[in-house]
């Protein structure tokens, strides 16, 4: 039998402590920590509930409003990321102007009896989401308690 | 003259921590439903720390079908040039799986009835919570579909999925 053929080696090589793996594992567990918390860190979100005794179901809102806002987003083929943004007959050149519009707007989207009115979202199909989160980032910042994404009507259904 | 002809483990070691990490997070990415999407920005978007264990996750991204080039959307060093609207390559995607619109509907009354009580003959409104991830570029179009495919299933709880950039 071989066998004391490696025996000095052995001595000699595995007495002292070997901190390559233990470095490895280190490494290795950085690493894979470091991928974890980078991917749960980037990204956020903005509550748009949807209202919970209107679904898209249900019969037409018969209730008289008595002011609507709703920013108009406007595609043009021309400029396709160049958003027209209108409120009423009014055109903003640019999202500042309209986060001030909107800020000196709030107060008054209140009633005195206490019900909040709507800002209406009403965007063009082609409009590129990023339009549309920029109003609706902008009517969370402005302080609007309430936004809403204008639907098309279509046909009644049939019965 | 033997010299040290001990088995040295260190590399062995190594390979199998790269494969047990590579395993690792590529079983996360096969389970977690979200997928590389180039969300818009916003700056008043409220971290996603503690997301509701029961939300359903609804991505739309932009797929070229057979992996061609798509002739619209354009990108110079990171910013968008021009948005693609070819209605094809929108496609909405949950769980890696890509849905038309009438089995998105039918996949959401099913994931709001998880969640919801029903009165009679009636059903409630489900209090499933349902985050839409969107490409920026995105049109517009496919969030409706998903609204209004959510307002059919009933549910209301809706998350935009957005991008706070950083602060300076």
């Amino acid at each position: 039998m071989a066998k004391g053929s490696i025996k000095k080696s052995e001595e000699t090589k595995f007495d002292e402590l070997n901190m390559t793996p233990m470095i490895d594992v280190i490494f290795q567990l950085m690493i894979f920590f470091m991928c974890s918390i980078h991917f749960k860190s980037l990204e956020g979100k903005l509550y748009s509930y949807l209202p919970r005794d209107k679904g898209m179901l249900s019969t037409t809102v018969t209730d008289p409003i008595l002011e609507e806002v709703r920013i108009k987003l406007a595609y043009s083929e021309s400029a396709p990321l160049l958003t027209r943004i209108k409120v009423g007959e009014r055109e903003f050149p640019d999202w500042d102007t309209l986060f001030n519009h909107m800020r000196g707007l709030k107060d008054s989207l209140v009633t005195s009896s206490g019900d909040v009115i709507p800002v209406k979202i009403d965007a063009d199909e082609k409009i590129p989401v990023q339009s549309v989160v920029n109003a609706l980032n902008i009517c969370k910042k402005a302080g609007v308690q309430k936004t809403e994404f204008a639907a098309k009507t279509s046909a009644p259904p049939k019965k | 003259m033997v010299e040290n002809v001990g088995f040295n483990m260190t590399p062995m070691i190594d390979i199998v921590f790269q494969l047990i990490v590579f395993l690792m997070l590529a079983t996360d990415f096969a389970n977690v439903e979200i997928e590389r999407v180039y969300l818009p920005k916003a700056d008043a978007a409220v971290a996603d720390d503690h997301p509701d264990e029961k939300r359903f996750m609804v991505n739309i991204i932009h797929e070229v079908p057979g992996e061609a080039e798509c002739p619209q959307l354009k990108y110079t060093n990171g910013v968008l040039v021009q948005p693609c609207q070819i209605d094809e390559h929108w496609v909405i995607k949950i769980r890696g799986k890509v849905l038309t619109i009438p089995e998105l509907e039918q996949r959401l009354i099913v994931e709001g009835d998880t969640d919801r009580e029903t009165k009679g003959n009636s059903k409630t409104p489900s209090n499933r919570p349902v985050m839409i991830r969107a490409d920026g570029s995105a049109p517009f179009k496919r969030i409706t579909q998903v609204l209004e495919a959510a307002g059919k299933a009933l549910v209301w709880k809706i998350e935009i999925g957005a991008e706070k950039p950083p602060e300076d």
